[in-house]
This record gives structure tokens, C-alpha cells and sequence, in this order.
């Protein structure tokens, strides 16, 4: 957790990143019938915002 | 009482709830207190409102493609700043206009009020505050005033600026025609205007400032709203935003030279080494470059070519819920506000580059700032647009708005603005608050015997208001000031005129609604 602290820039970046791309991703897998794909963007999504609540 | 109705609609509130409780009573930032609420969302949306994982999953692309829509702008927004910034213009500009009047109250005025709802009816989301918020700063005026004023005070003008997007908006749900939504729209629009002026007057020297501004703000706002509500009623609703805003620039103009106000400074401008026309020249290219590409309209379809999107299937909750097959937000690549800021971004440095403002390595510092100071705002904007689409897509925004509606019973009227400051809370948007819930309110007033225009005026005049208290326009101001990550103060200094505007417009279509019964 320290490190996600004095990183905090290359992590908000990667959430950044992560939370605009990963729901093109599941819009995709909605379409091919992917649902593992599905599960593991949306858990994806949920780890950067629970990175972005704890490190701000 | 309907105890399972109650405890749904509690359900409903509890991810605004959190958000606000952390924000306002913790001093979470916008990005935190997002993230929050978008767990809080899920849970509930899945737990008590029956959304699936698909529904859940296409609500983050949907809230996704809002936030690239929204991000556009800022990221542009800020690089212009950053732009004029480090060509030392901002504290040019601040000299310039303490020359022009050194009077903190007119300069709020002209900056906060008018040049604010100036950009609001060229550009639109978040740009008012993003731009005005540092001229303030850059002005004396505290960080905090510094965004929150200008977030109070040109919201009045969200509903008819950006060519009456909202407006258009609320005409397409609702099947009524302009000539009948626009009078009472624009006459309460107008009045919110005078309180809007006030308030952003109070916020920044309290009954002092009000006492020695009333001549300007009654001058200033009643040519801006007499503009908007002539424009509006005469026909021409997509210029009334910023035919009134250049009237009202005028008119602050002119006024700054009465008595009271006519005080000046000229060494100011001497001693910042850039005159006020070249330092604001960035901004002169921004018009140049808005005013056109909004306004020719070969123009405007040629820039507007290419758009992104994705077309989205209907879906269906197991509460019921039913969200319509549609396409979801689009980015126009080329005509986006976003583009045109990023336009004169590129002209404004090229000027100031030709001009010698710039110390070797400006681009370098400029594009660095421009991403540090975009990163958190991002962050915030992404995480309040996913969990606000999760709600909508889940019916629980629907369910709030509802619960009013039918607790409220014959003083509908006077909450109608509320719901619709709810929407654009919730989305950022006076253009999406109407999309959600102007047919709900269109359908309860049509029920109650009401005046569907009164009501829906009072939806979009509360739409328009929720811009100075949407977390996600707070985000974008702060990121500008320096004030990333402390967006609490700011909304707490906006929130107590938000409702107190808001209060007095329900009281307003109350008493219009039972006259016209």
C-alpha cells in the first residue's frame, strides 16, 4: 500500500487507463457471449476503483 | 405509508448519500468519493433492484463513452489554461482588468456572471468554470470563490447555452413545441439568473458586496434575462444563452463605468509587461474559432462528420426496469467543444510563441502540467459518470424522482425543481437531467391538473442549477485552481445557494402552477 502511495501518479494513471478501456472491452464480450471476459473486465474495473478510494 | 416503496427508495439514495456525506462530512475528494458511491451503486443495483451483470457491465460502457465526451473538454480546457498560464497572460489578464475596473465586486461580475454564461452558450460542460475559475484566481480572489462563484453564477444560463442543447432536449422527450415551452422557461431562467449574480455577489463579500453590486446586478441581469426570454419566445431558443451573454457584456461594460464602479489602476497593466488584448488573445481565438463552427451551419455538419458511438440493446432487470434500445453518447472527433479548445489551444500558443512569451521548454512544462493537473479530475469525472449510469440504467434514479412526485402529491410544483436538480447532480448534465426525467414530470403534472410548460420549466431551470452543484463540474473547476482532491469546501460553498435558488423556484412554479389550474 505504501508504494501504490508514492506512485500515486503512475497508479491513477494505469486506473485511469483501466477504467476507460475496460468497459469497451465488456461491451465486446456482452456481444460475443464472452462471460468469463465479462466478469474478469468488470472485476478489473471494480480493483481500480478500489485502489483509486484507497490511495486517492 | 408503502414501507417497501420507502426502504427501496432509501436503497436508491444510498449511493448519493455516501457520496455526499463523504464528501461534505469527511472531505473526501471527488474521485474517493466516487469510487465510493460506484460500489454502493453496484450493490444495490444488483442486490435490491435486480441488475444483471450484463446491464451493469454495458451501464460502464455507456458511462464510459459519457466520460470520453465530458474528458474531451477538460483535458482541452486545461491545456489552454496551461497555455495562457505560462505565457504569463493570466496575471496580464488580472492587471488588464484592474485597469479596466479594480473593482473586485464588477470584476466578479463581468467574470463570474457574464463571461461565464458567455462560454457557457458557446462551449458548455465545465468550460465556464474551468476557464473563469483561474482568471479569478489569478484576479486575488480566494481558490474556493475563485470556482465556486463562477459555478453559481452561470448555471442560470446552462439550459439555453451551448446553441439550447437542453432545451432541445426537453422539446424532443416531452413532444412539446418551443413556442409553448419557452416563456415559462426562459421568464424563470431569467429570475434565477438575478439570484445567480447574488449569490456568486454574497459568496465572495457577503451582504457588503450585495449592497454596493445591486445596481449592477439589476442592470446587468435584467438585460440578460429580458435578452434570453425575447430570443427564446421570438423563436431563435438556440441563440438565446449567448445572445444574452453578450448583451449582458455590454451592459457590464457600461455599467463599470458609473460612479459607483469606476475606479481603476493603470499601473497594474504596466507593470504585468502584456497588454489585456494580447494577453486574452487566446480566448478572442477561442470565440473566433466556437462562434463559427457553432453558428455556420455548413460549417458545423462539416466539423461534426465524423462521430463515434455504439449502439446499444435494450435490456431488462429482474425489478422489471426496462432501459430502451439506443445509441449511446457520441463524440463528434472534429466539432466536439473539446477539438475547438484543443484549436485554440494550438492558435494561442502559436501567437504567444511569435510574441516571445515563452522561456525555453515551455511545451514540455505546458503538456506536463496540462496531464498532472487532468489525472485526479479524470479519475473523479470517470468514477461520478459510471456510478450515476448504473443508477439510471438501473431505475434507481427513475424511483427517486417517482418517490417526490407521488409523496409530494398537490405541492408537486414545488419539488419539480429538485427532481431536476437530482438529474444533473447525478450526471453533470441539465441535457441528461431533462432526458431522464422531464417525461415523469410532463406525465405527474398532466395527472395532477398542472401546466406541463410551468413544470417542465421548473425541471430545466433545476437542471440548470444542479451545474453548480454536480460533484463532476465541481472536479473540473478545482483541477484549475490547484484545489484537485479538496472539492468538498467548494461544494459546500455552492450547495447552500443551490438550494436556496432551487427552494425559491419551487415556490415560483407552485404559485404559477396553482394560477394556471
Amino acid at each position: 500500500m505504501a508504494w501504490l502511495s508514492r506512485h500515486k501518479s503512475l497508479v491513477g494513471g494505469v486506473a485511469l487507463l483501466i477504467m476507460l478501456l475496460a468497459p469497451f472491452g465488456m461491451y465486446f464480450a456482452f456481444l460475443a457471449g464472452a462471460r468469463i471476459l465479462l466478469w474478469g473486465l468488470l472485476a478489473a474495473m471494480a480493483a481500480a476503483m478500489a485502489v483509486m478510494m484507497r490511495t486517492g | 405509508m408503502d414501507y417497501a416503496f420507502l426502504l427501496k427508495w432509501l436503497a436508491a439514495f444510498s449511493p448519493i448519500g455516501v457520496v455526499l456525506a463523504l464528501m461534505l462530512g469527511l472531505n473526501w475528494g471527488g474521485g474517493r468519493a466516487g469510487a465510493a458511491g460506484w460500489f454502493t451503486a453496484m450493490l444495490v443495483a444488483w442486490g435490491v433492484f435486480g441488475a444483471d451483470v450484463d446491464t451493469l457491465a454495458l451501464a460502464q460502457t455507456k458511462g464510459a463513452l459519457l466520460s470520453l465526451n465530458v474528458l474531451y473538454i477538460i483535458w482541452a480546457a486545461l491545456l489552454l489554461y496551461q497555455v495562457v498560464k505560462e505565457a504569463g497572460a493570466i496575471k496580464a489578464i488580472g492587471a488588464g482588468i484592474q485597469r479596466f475596473s479594480a473593482d473586485p465586486v464588477i470584476q466578479m461580475l463581468i467574470f463570474g456572471w457574464v463571461f461565464g454564461s458567455f462560454l457557457q452558450g458557446v462551449a458548455g460542460y465545465g468550460v465556464p468554470i474551468a476557464v473563469v475559475a483561474p482568471l479569478l484566481a489569478g484576479l486575488g480572489f480566494a481558490p474556493v470563490v475563485a470556482v465556486a462563484a463562477p459555478a453559481i453564477a452561470h448555471s442560470w444560463s446552462v439550459t439555453f447555452g451551448s446553441m439550447g442543447a437542453s432545451f432541445q432536449a426537453l422539446i424532443a422527450v416531452t413532444g412539446l413545441s418551443a413556442a409553448q415551452l419557452a416563456p415559462w422557461s426562459a421568464g424563470m431562467l431569467g429570475v434565477a439568473g438575478f439570484m445567480c449574480g447574488a449569490g456568486s455577489l454574497h459568496l465572495y463579500g457577503g451582504t457588503a458586496a450585495l449592497a454596493h453590486g445591486w445596481l449592477a446586478l439589476l442592470a446587468v441581469g435584467g438585460v440578460m434575462g429580458l435578452t434570453q426570454y425575447l430570443l427564446a419566445v421570438g423563436g431563435m431558443w438556440t441563440m438565446a444563452g449567448f445572445g444574452a451573454s453578450l448583451a449582458g457584456v455590454a451592459a457590464c461594460l457600461a455599467v463599470a463605468r458609473l460612479s459607483p464602479y469606476r475606479k481603476s489602476t493603470a499601473a497594474a497593466e504596466a507593470a504585468s509587461g502584456m497588454g489585456l488584448a494580447w494577453a486574452l488573445s487566446a480566448y478572442l481565438i477561442l470565440i473566433a474559432i466556437v462562434v463559427p463552427a457553432e453558428m455556420i451551419p455548413l460549417l458545423k455538419k462539416w466539423l461534426g462528420a465524423i462521430k463515434l458511438s455504439l449502439d446499444f440493446p435494450a435490456m431488462v432487470t429482474d425489478g422489471g426496469w426496462r432501459v430502451a434500445a439506443g445509441r449511446g453518447a457520441s463524440i463528434s472527433v472534429f466539432g466536439h467543444g473539446g477539438a475547438l479548445l484543443f484549436y485554440a489551444s494550438c492558435a494561442g500558443y502559436a501567437v504567444y510563441r511569435l510574441r516571445g512569451c515563452y522561456p525555453s521548454g515551455a511545451a514540455g512544462r505546458i503538456l506536463r502540467e496540462t496531464a498532472k493537473s487532468a489525472l485526479p479530475t479524470s479519475l473523479g469525472i470517470v468514477s461520478m459518470v459510471c456510478f450515476a449510469l448504473v443508477m439510471d440504467q438501473a431505475g434507481m434514479t427513475y424511483l427517486l424522482a417517482e418517490g417526490l412526485s407521488k409523496t409530494f402529491g398537490g405541492l408537486f410544483p414545488l419539488f419539480s425543481p429538485w427532481i431536476g436538480l437530482l438529474g444533473a447532480f447525478m450526471t453533470g448534465s441539465n441535457t441528461n437531467s431533462n432526458v431522464v426525467f422531464a417525461v415523469l414530470q410532463q406525465r405527474t403534472a398532466e395527472l395532477a391538473g398542472y401546466s406541463a410548460a410551468v413544470i417542465l420549466a421548473a425541471q430545466t431551470t433545476g437542471g440548470a442549477l444542479g451545474s453548480m452543484v454536480a460533484p463532476a463540474k465541481i472536479l473540473v473547476g478545482c483541477s484549475t485552481v490547484g484545489l484537485g482532491g479538496q472539492e468538498g469546501p467548494v461544494l459546500r460553498a455552492t450547495i447552500t445557494y443551490g438550494l436556496l435558488i432551487t427552494m425559491s423556484m419551487g415556490l415560483i412554479a407552485l404559485g404559477a402552477a396553482w394560477l394556471l389550474r
